[in-house]
């Protein structure tokens, strides 16, 4: 037996290309199947919870899953939304506890999200250092996106220019990163924090007129007039709220149309959420959904597309078990003369067939250790994968 | 002694058949075995070595009966008292010179101990090959690799050596070099040997030359 695996690991040694490359395939074709299964139900299981834990959520009536994925994933594709006045109008009804929020914004890329100081109660997220944000400017990170970005309470983050080419529309804001919260393994962990009005300010809602007048700017603005400011090319202009200004950034307009994205409700019981899911039914503007009901909808439609990815699987795993049996006759066709001599020699039957399956056991044995480590890998790097999705 | 009685042998599908009354071979003689291709020469070895049974006869090699063992028996038997020398395939290429010498000990199950490596390195010394233990059989010349070859049937000291044209893919002065080192390994261990072989310049190195056509013609 101890002679049969040395024989048999020379052989593989000695024919290292073919060793490899038989691994690779063996891995490769074990992995595909196994590994899909397992990061498929790694993500239906986050995204399950996470629609556990929002029972209700309301925003403007259309796409219910934009809707959605903003409410939850902070998206911030969802470019229409709904205003402050249907949140007074859900709050007068005294069913729910809402959490307004407003997703539009991103800084290098990471979702702002603008919202109450109860949405932390309601996620359970606590500071890991710093503070949650208070003031108007204030920013709190998300602990993965604190990382990513390698900031922490003290520093400040500037949000993304959504339109590089008109310099007039809005200026970035740049914001004091006031803490950065606890990882809680979902979604909070790759956003931004704000105070909605901090989002509404970045969205051009909110002035303080006193923006770029700041003395040691003053060399950067090239032209001035009512309602534009004019910035030399080579600064990147931004807003900065301070102590100083703060007191002078105001609303224009009724502070019922500002806008949200979204609103989470949480009824204070079944009876209020029956009530409050009839009456939105009939709503024309607005709409109000069950997060657990869109994310099955859309994991069935997964599951379709992974029970059509799993046949086509199905059917590849038989034509490899086929291929593998043809590489497995011919390699031991290729070695008839080998096999005659042993034979020929003495070699019994047993041994020659010991050898032979104690090189494919240790094949199979790599190659599953192989793909194994790769599933693991994968499943570890699961939430950045995620996030790059 | 070697002794093989009333021999009656066909392959199936086949109209070749092998047949003779008597052989005996004196233990420790060297003996050719010569007659034209086609003639059953390798035949006559298979039969000798238990690869092939005859269908009719008996056949013992230094009192053990060969025809009356299994076919696993036989190949252990093989493995264990017979040396074998083969014309072409004789060495594995993944594996060095000196495990290919201890190969009929590795199939065997045996452990390599440090006597058996001193001996492979005695004989690799005999044949003119010192110090290539290491070496890939793709690293020597054919007739080195056969040297090699002479060595494993060696290495476990068998009584009986048995050749079938070890020195046919040789060039002649190659053939000379290689069947004269094997016979000086014979002569020392004291072992029978029967080789076949085409090549009339080598009879004379040989106590018997068997003809295959004599030997079926008298038992007619
Ligand atoms: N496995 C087999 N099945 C059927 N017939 C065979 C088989 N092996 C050999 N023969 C036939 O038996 C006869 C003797 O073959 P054998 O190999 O013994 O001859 P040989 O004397 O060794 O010839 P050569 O000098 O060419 O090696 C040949 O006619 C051959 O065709
Ligand atoms: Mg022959």
């Amino acid at each position: 037996m101890k002679n049969w695996f040395y024989l048999a690991s020379q052989y593989i040694r000695f024919y290292k290309t073919r060793s490899v490359l038989l691994l690779t395939c063996l891995s490769i074709i074990t992995c595909l199947p196994v590994g899909l299964r397992t990061l498929i139900s790694h993500y239906q299981n986050e995204l399950e919870n996470r629609a556990q834990s929002t029972p209700l959520i309301l925003g403007i009536r259309g796409h219910r899953f934009d809707l959605t994925m903003s409410a939850l994933y902070f998206r911030t594709s969802l470019e229409r939304s709904t205003t402050m006045e249907e949140l007074e109008k859900l709050n007068k009804t005294g069913l729910v506890k809402t959490y307004p929020m407003f997703v539009r914004q991103t800084s290098n890329h990471i979702p702002i999200v603008g919202t109450t100081i109860d949405y932390f109660d309601f996620r359970d997220l606590k500071p890991s250092s710093g503070t949650l944000p208070m003031l108007l400017g204030d920013a709190v990170l998300g602990a993965r996106a604190a990382e990513r970005l390698g900031l922490d309470a003290g520093s400040h983050i500037i949000s993304d220019q959504t339109n590089l080419y008109n310099l007039a529309s809005q200026y970035p804001l740049k914001m004091n990163v006031v803490g950065v919260l606890q990882a809680n393994g979902t979604a909070d962990d790759d956003a931004i924090f704000t105070d909605l009005k901090t989002t509404w300010t970045i969205e051009g809602l909110a002035h303080g007129h006193d923006d770029l007048a700041k003395k040691e700017q003053q060399q950067n603005i090239l032209s001035r007039d009512e309602n534009n400011l004019v910035a030399n090319a080579n600064l990147t202009p931004h807003i900065e709220i301070t102590p100083e200004n703060i007191a002078s950034f105001h609303f224009h307009g009724n502070e019922s149309d500002l806008p949200l994205t979204s609103v989470i409700c949480v009824p204070k019981n079944l009876k209020s959420a029956t009530i409050i899911k009839a009456r939105y039914k009939l709503s024309k503007t607005a709409q109000l959904l069950s997060p657990e009901s869109v994310i099955s909808e859309l994991l069935l439609l997964v599951f379709k597309v992974e029970l059509l990815l799993h046949s086509s699987f199905l059917l590849v795993g038989a034509a490899t078990a086929a291929l593998l049996g043809l590489i497995v006759m011919l390699s031991i066709r290729l070695r008839k003369d080998e096999f005659n001599m042993l034979h020929a020699i003495g070699c019994s039957r047993k041994t020659v067939a010991g050898i032979i399956t104690v090189e494919w056991i240790v094949i199979a044995t790599v190659s599953l250790l192989v793909s194994t480590a790769i599933i693991m890998l994968v499943l570890y790097a699961a939430p950045n994968i995620g996030r790059l999705m | 002694m070697i002794h093989l009685e009333n021999i009656s042998f066909t392959y199936p599908k086949s109209s070749f058949s092998l047949a003779f009354s008597s052989l005996k071979v004196e233990a420790g003689t060297h003996v050719a075995l010569i007659g034209p291709s086609g003639s059953g020469k390798s035949t006559l070895l298979n039969l000798l070595s238990g690869i092939l049974l005859p269908a009719q006869g008996d056949i013992y090699i230094h009192e053990e009966k060969i025809t009356g063992k299994t076919e696993a028996a036989r190949r252990a038997f093989r493995l264990d008292k017979i040396g074998m020398i083969f014309q072409s395939f004789a060495l594995l290429q993944y594996i060095n010179v000196e495990n290919n010498i201890m190969l009929p000990l590795l199939l065997d199950g045996q452990p390599i101990t440090k006597a058996l490596k001193e001996r492979c390195r005695e004989l690799l010394k005999s044949v003119g090959l010192e110090g290539m233990e290491s070496r890939y059989p793709a690293q020597l010349s054919q007739g080195e690799q056969q040297r090699v070859a002479i060595c494993r049937a060696l290495i476990n000291n068998p009584k009986v050596i048995l050749a079938d044209e070890p020195t046919g893919n040789l060039d002649h002065k190659n053939a000379t070099s290689v069947l004269d080192l094997m016979l000086q390994q014979v002569r020392i261990s004291g072992a029978t040997l029967i080789m076949s072989t085409h090549d009339r310049s080598l009879f004379s190195k040989f106590d018997r030359v068997v003809d295959i056509n004599e030997l079926t013609r008298e038992s007619i």
